[in-house]
């Protein structure tokens, strides 16, 4: 594990030590700035970036930083994690340039096909196919792709799309626990706990797998007649007919950036399962891996370089930035070391399941990444229980973290995407009829995860 | 964006797939037939009858001075035709007569292949008149032939394919209509816009255009024959590369047919290409429906 410049900062001998004073005021700036973000009143990376520059004008008061003689490195760069941003950038510029050349389509359209036109084996097949993309595109991405396709497919089929949307906007979130680098809690947990990509992956699929069976079971259940597999022969032959009137290629304009883009996908996930093991690749992490790939993607596919930096959500490196920034601040004031003392009393008993549930009920209703930075800081290598940190309590946080946002509709951005195409559509989901879905598969989900924890508990 | 980027991606899709062809018969309830006191009145008579048994269909006439001199127009009512009261003197005036006559769905010319003497010029006809032209070429004995054997020649677009219309509504039960589907790889700019191509498509290569022609003009045929499948006829189709002059008479000498279907129609215009117009002019054998 690498030591951050908070470790620094915090093991120096010039660092003051909190008062209770200090970690009220800090804590109560922490409760303000998660209050405000979950009532979406102001701009989250505004808000984040402002608390930030609160926090480190306290910490300057507080004289948490100390004077270093021959270093000008401003404090806060030190706070960062400077990889999840690298990650977040090369993964970023990597994908949509990989995006354009329709390999993603192209799979979806071979995917449709291969459902034959039958509602029940679409609604599975895609809902793979969701999870699948979430894990190495960004959910938004996965669930724009899939959710048009959606729409199209059932257009043509006389299919209900409420159903089929619904459900890939929450698989998007199980697809988010495949592997590191499928979602923003995962690459802040994974790097904090020291979860390389490869042992990510082994822990994280069969719980997928069978999460996935699940909630197609569930799904067939819910939704009845508007996903039943097809009866009759003749309805049979007439979605076989429009299905195979799709051709894959017509997604793809340039075959040769199609098939660079098939070979560079494939690489860089080579890259990310086995950097461990490669010589000079191991000594860097995987954002240099993602940076890499984006670099050379650039070189060999991009007419426009501008462009393609500009699909790099910079409002997300800005609010990581402030974010690291309110975090770091909150640690040497004390705060995350009271809030884990508190999650150790609302947890007593329950253990790791009873974290992952209050985690899914956090994120349901706010956004998990401040909440998956905060509890990396508090169970990571920075406090003092650090070394007793059980790797269940890790993955009670992923779980939690990832599913939690399925049970509303605004729980995640894969399902506000998934209603945003609705809505275009002229079909529109309530809030509530939403949480009757939704809960019912998160709920079953985390059921799942619940066992799988336990699971976890005894073999790690 | 998030936005822009839902709309672009339904928007690939769709062109991904084939729009849902609702290929419904046409009812074919007012029709029309020019007389022009020439040597095919008969025979374009004769048509008009033979629609007006099977769909009894309302028929105009139109006439000529020259027709109103022989005994045509008698023909014309005996054969059940509502006879307009004024005659035309030149193609503007047979063009505006068509043009204001309200719900017309078809007119039928008669036209010698060899016609020197001619009052109507056909070009401005099928240009300007609403409706699609019937073009008569050769005497007819049995009206019903005309129709028993149907060629529509397609090069591609999607209103095109929906215009199979016009040929399953022709068509005699037990009938067989081919599609014939012609890439003409001359035509690449035909080729792009077909295609709905991108701007940043401009580096695919010739051939690989051509081939997805062939693909999504595959994909068509297959959907349109897939919706006549119910039918009483028999409906065929066939891809073809190369000039659509060529690859129409050629299937025109092989294959006996009693109707030749070519160019575009919808909503009430016409759009007939450079290849149609050399075809109308150059096929004498079959009649010809300009669409």
């Amino acid at each position: 594990m690498t030591v951050s410049g908070l470790d620094l900062l915090a093991s120096s001998e010039t660092a003051a030590h909190a008062t209770p004073a200090q970690t009220w005021i800090a804590g109560g700036i922490l409760v303000a700035t998660l209050v405000l973000l979950a009532t979406e009143k102001v701009h989250k990376t505004v808000l984040v970036m402002l608390a930030g520059g609160v926090c480190l004008l306290l910490g300057q008061i507080w004289g948490y930083f100390p004077r270093e003689e021959g270093h000008h490195l401003p404090v806060y760069v030190r706070m960062i994690e400077w990889e999840v941003i690298g990650i977040v950038i090369g993964a970023t510029v990597f994908v949509e340039i990989a995006a354009r050349s329709g390999a993603f389509t192209w799979v979806s359209v071979k995917v449709l096909k291969a459902s034959r036109g039958d509602p029940f084996r679409l609604l599975v097949l895609l809902s793979i196919l969701t999870a699948v993309f979430s894990a190495f595109l960004d959910n938004i991405t996965a669930m724009i792709i899939i959710g048009s396709l959606t729409i199209v497919a059932c257009r043509k089929l006389e299919l209900y799309p409420k159903p089929f949307l619904i459900t890939e906007g929450i698989m998007t979130n199980v697809g988010g626990l495949l592997t590191l680098i499928s979602s923003l809690p995962n690459i802040i947990i994974g790097k904090a706990a020291g979860i390389s990509y490869a042992q990510f992956v082994i822990v994280t699929v069969p719980y997928v797998v069978v999460a996935t069976a699940v909630t197609m079971l569930a799904a067939r259940r819910m939704f009845g007649k508007a996903v039943a597999p097809l009866a009759d022969t003749q309805a049979r032959t007439r979605n076989l007919t429009l299905v195979n009137a799709f051709d894959e290629w017509e997604t793809v304009n340039d075959r040769k950036f199609f098939r660079n883009s098939i070979v560079a996908v494939i690489a860089v996930i080579l890259l990310f399962a086995f950097h461990g093991q490669i010589p000079l690749v191991r000594d860097f992490g995987i954002e240099v891996v993602a940076l890499g790939a984006a670099a050379l993607m650039m070189l060999l596919h991009s007419d426009d370089v501008e462009r393609d930096l500009d699909h790099v959500e910079w409002s997300l490196v800005f609010f990581f930035t402030g974010l690291f920034t309110i975090i770091g601040v909150m640690d040497l004031a004390g705060v995350l070391s009271a809030v884990g003392r508190l999650l150790d009393g609302l947890t007593a008993g329950g253990g790791n399941v009873a974290l992952m549930w209050l985690t899914a009920g956090f994120s349901s209703v706010t956004d998990n990444i401040p909440l998956a930075a905060m509890l990396a800081r508090i169970f990571g290598p920075t406090t003092e229980a650090a070394a007793a940190v059980p790797a269940a309590q890790w993955w009670a946080v992923v779980f939690g973290a990832n599913l939690g946002g399925n049970v509303t509709p605004i729980g995640s951005a894969s399902t506000v995407v998934a209603v945003t195409i609705l809505k275009k559509n002229k079909l529109k989901v309530t809030f509530v009829e939403f949480v009757k879905i939704g809960g019912v598969f998160a709920g079953l989900q985390l059921l799942v995860a619940s066992a799988y924890i336990l699971l976890l508990q005894r073999i790690l | 964006m998030r936005d822009k980027s839902i709309d672009e991606f339904q928007a690939i899709f769709e062109r991904a797939s084939i729009p849902v062809l609702d290929i419904r018969e046409l009812r074919l309830a007012r029709a029309a037939v020019a007389l022009k006191g020439d040597s095919l009145d008969a025979s374009a008579l004769a048509v008009a009858a033979y629609l007006r048994r099977r769909f009894q269909t309302q028929i105009r006439a139109y006439w000529s001075a020259s027709a109103a001199r022989s005994a045509t127009l008698e023909a014309a009512r005996g054969a059940g035709c509502d006879v307009h009261p004024r005659g035309f003197g030149s193609t503007e005036e047979l063009v505006g007569q068509i043009s204001i006559e309200r719900g017309l769905q078809l007119v039928i010319l008669p036209e010698p292949p060899d016609d020197a003497r001619r009052v109507v010029d056909l070009d401005p006809v099928v240009e300007a008149a609403p409706p699609p032209i019937l073009l008569i070429r050769r005497p007819v004995e049995d009206p019903s032939a005309v129709f028993r054997r149907i060629l529509h020649s397609l090069s591609g677009n999607f209103r095109q394919t929906r215009n199979s219309e016009y040929s399953f509504s022709l068509v005699e039960d037990g009938g067989h209509v081919l599609l014939l589907h012609t890439i003409d790889e001359s035509d690449l700019a035909g080729v792009r816009e077909a295609l709905q191509l991108t701007p940043d498509a401009d580096d695919e290569d010739r051939a690989a255009l051509l081939e997805r022609l062939a693909r999504r003009g595959e994909r068509y045929l297959k959907a349109v024959v897939a919706a006549s499948r119910a039918s009483p006829y028999d409906v065929q189709y066939r891809l073809a590369t190369g000039s659509v002059v060529e690859q129409v008479k050629a299937e025109l000498r092989a294959n006996p047919y009693g109707l030749l279907v070519i160019g575009c129609h919808e909503g009430g215009v016409s759009r007939v290409s450079a290849s149609d117009y050399q075809l109308m002019h150059e096929v004498r054998d079959v009649a010809v429906l300009a669409l």
